[in-house]
């Protein structure tokens, strides 16, 4: 079975700026089954711990092509978050960088390397019981990033072939476009890059460089990258490096999700690459469609400012009328989207493994917002307690709980920021908190605030007064 | 605070490294910790503790403790060696 047209073109579908390789579709194919080839035929869980080295997508290639159902993490995890994830849901296999069989041994988790490849190993685990798969389940991808075991996402390959090719659509993609990978392959965002170029006939350009290294500019260049993804963090980093003063002449796209970026830098941005002939894409996603649901066609960015788009080709966009209040005049809403790409529904163990089909296509975004005359989507806040922070999601209610075993606690999130109100302890618990905040969560402790307070105030029905201690952050 | 002195402390406090990692071994991607989220805050903590602007070509090279330590005497920052 072709997937993510993987056999529909000629033409690479790897470039490996590190190593120099270059792998064509049908080599990546074929070593893509070889890696897979000890798991054998019955369909079984696979653990991919991912990094930016080719044995990652061509490993995520063949668990796809051999329907293997594939859960992507983050191979720079802790490794306690993978064991946590581990134990969870029992996979037998675990496929991650050379010596992921070691780093789990010393976690406790014995394993035996069953084959490597590209910069990567295989690894089966003793498991007694194989939790039961839903014959549809293709990919699981992370929804939240603590050091407590994993919730992900269920995809289908019709959710993400789909996407991926509705993608490729609205960017007009080509077997001639070189993107670079700048974003993690175990994110639905970057992900999404992979997945729409090789349904296009392109390829990827693997690179571990951040943009605030000098080797990824020296990728751009070598390999004449035609495409550069990233989230609000990204295009804060790319003005600090001069981005807008470089000669890149092969770039042309630039795309842009994971949360909302400033409304000047989008302008400025969306101005640049317009002055060059190229396009600055604006869009909107979530994990739990996949990758994308809207995105703002370009010659629209300017007269819309702010807005997150029309809906993808393929997808609808809505405003549910049971929650709406008016504002403005306006219908404001919980944003609903149907399409193909809309996820199963979530797994937190083992047994969410056999679930099939919750939502019938049917995603509650969890975001408030609105509809224009001309459907275009403005967003205007969260309906759920979650945090976008560098990209990542934060579940503020977590935190809370987390925190809660110490004393009252109050947790919100402010723009890219989370502030933690304690009522108990004193600056250096304080202290102590966020750093390990910082870590459980994986977020810069500049994102994150925690201030001492004298009491956490409640509404009459004894709850939290979000909105009074939503006052107490400064402006 | 020496010039020295400041720079250690803008790297563990950017970096939130352990108080025994040996800063001389410090490098981006290498030692955990420093991500790009870090290495702007690095940037900013170093800007603000001498009151400087780096250049775009620093901030991109800005690889390693001891890169650092080179970048700077640009800058006529004191710092000893």
């Amino acid at each position: 079975m072709t997937v993510l047209g993987l056999e529909d073109f000629d033409g690479p579908a790897l470039i490996d700026s590190v190593s120099g390789l270059r792998l064509s579709r049908s080599e990546l194919v074929d070593e893509a089954l070889s890696f897979v080839s000890p798991i054998g035929v019955a369909r079984s869980l696979v653990l991919l711990l991912c990094d930016m080295s080719p044995f990652t997508p061509v490993f995520y290639a063949g668990a796809l092509l051999a329907d293997h159902p594939v859960a992507l993490v983050d191979a720079r995890a802790p490794a306690v978050a993978t064991a946590s994830t581990l134990a969870a849901y029992g996979p037998e296999w675990v496929a991650g960088p050379v010596g992921t069989a070691n780093t789990l041994a010393e976690a406790g988790i014995e394993g035996a390397v069953a084959r490597t490849s590209l910069g990567g190993e295989l690894v089966r685990l003793a498991v007694e019981r194989r939790a039961p798969l839903h014959p549809e389940l293709a990919l699981l991808l992370a929804t939240s990033g603590t050091t407590g075991s994993t919730k992900f996402v269920r995809l289908t390959r019709a959710n993400v072939e789909s996407n991926a090719r509705a993608i490729a659509e609205y960017l007009s993609l080509t077997p001639d476009e070189r993107p670079i990978g700048s974003l993690p392959l175990h994110y639905s965002f970057g992900l999404s890059v992979l997945n729409s170029h090789w349904s296009a006939g392109a390829p990827l350009v693997l690179t571990p460089a951040s943009v605030l290294q000098r080797a990824f500019w020296g990728v751009m260049e070598t390999h004449e990258c035609t495409s550069l993804a990233g989230v609000p963090f990204t295009y804060e980093m790319l003005e600090r490096v001069g981005f807008r003063e470089m000669e890149l002449p092969a770039l042309h796209t630039l795309q842009q999700a994971g949360g909302a970026l400033d409304i000047g830098l989008a302008k400025a941005f969306g101005e640049h690459m317009a002055a060059r002939g190229g396009r600055f894409f604006v869009m909107y996603g979530q994990t739990e469609a996949t990758a994308r649901i809207a995105y703002v066609p370009p010659d629209r960015l300017a007269d819309k400012p702010g807005s997150a788009g029309i809906a993808v080709p393929g997808g609808r966009l809505g405003v549910d009328p049971g929650r709406t209040t008016s504002d403005d005049g306006r219908s404001v809403g919980e944003v609903i989207y149907s399409g193909p790409n809309v996820m199963m529904g979530y797994a937190s163990t083992a047994a969410d493994l056999a679930l099939g089909d919750k939502l019938g296509g049917v995603l509650r975004t969890g975001d408030i917002g609105y509809l224009d005359d001309e459907s275009f989507l403005f967003l205007v806040g969260r309906s759920k307690r979650i945090a976008k922070v560098f990209g990542l999601r934060v579940n503020l209610d977590e935190v809370e709980r987390r925190l809660r075993a110490d004393g009252p606690v109050a947790v919100v999130g402010a723009g890219e920021s989370i502030w933690a109100f304690i009522g108990f302890g004193d600056v250096e618990k304080a202290k102590q908190i966020r750093q390990v905040l910082a870590q459980e969560y994986r977020v810069h402790k500049s994102a994150l605030h925690v201030e001492v307070v004298d009491q956490i105030p409640t509404t009459s029905s004894g709850k939290t007064d979000y909105e009074q201690v939503q006052t107490w952050i400064p402006s | 605070m020496t010039d020295s002195e400041k720079l250690d402390a803008a790297f563990r406090d950017a970096l939130s490294l352990d108080d025994d990692l040996n800063l001389a071994h410090a490098a981006y991607g290498v030692t955990r910790g420093w991500d790009s989220t870090a290495h702007m805050q690095l940037v900013a903590e170093i800007e603000d503790a001498f009151d400087i602007m780096l250049d775009t070509d620093d901030v991109i090279g800005m690889s390693s403790y001891l890169v650092a330590k080179d970048i700077l005497r640009k800058y006529h920052v004191g710092l000893d060696d």
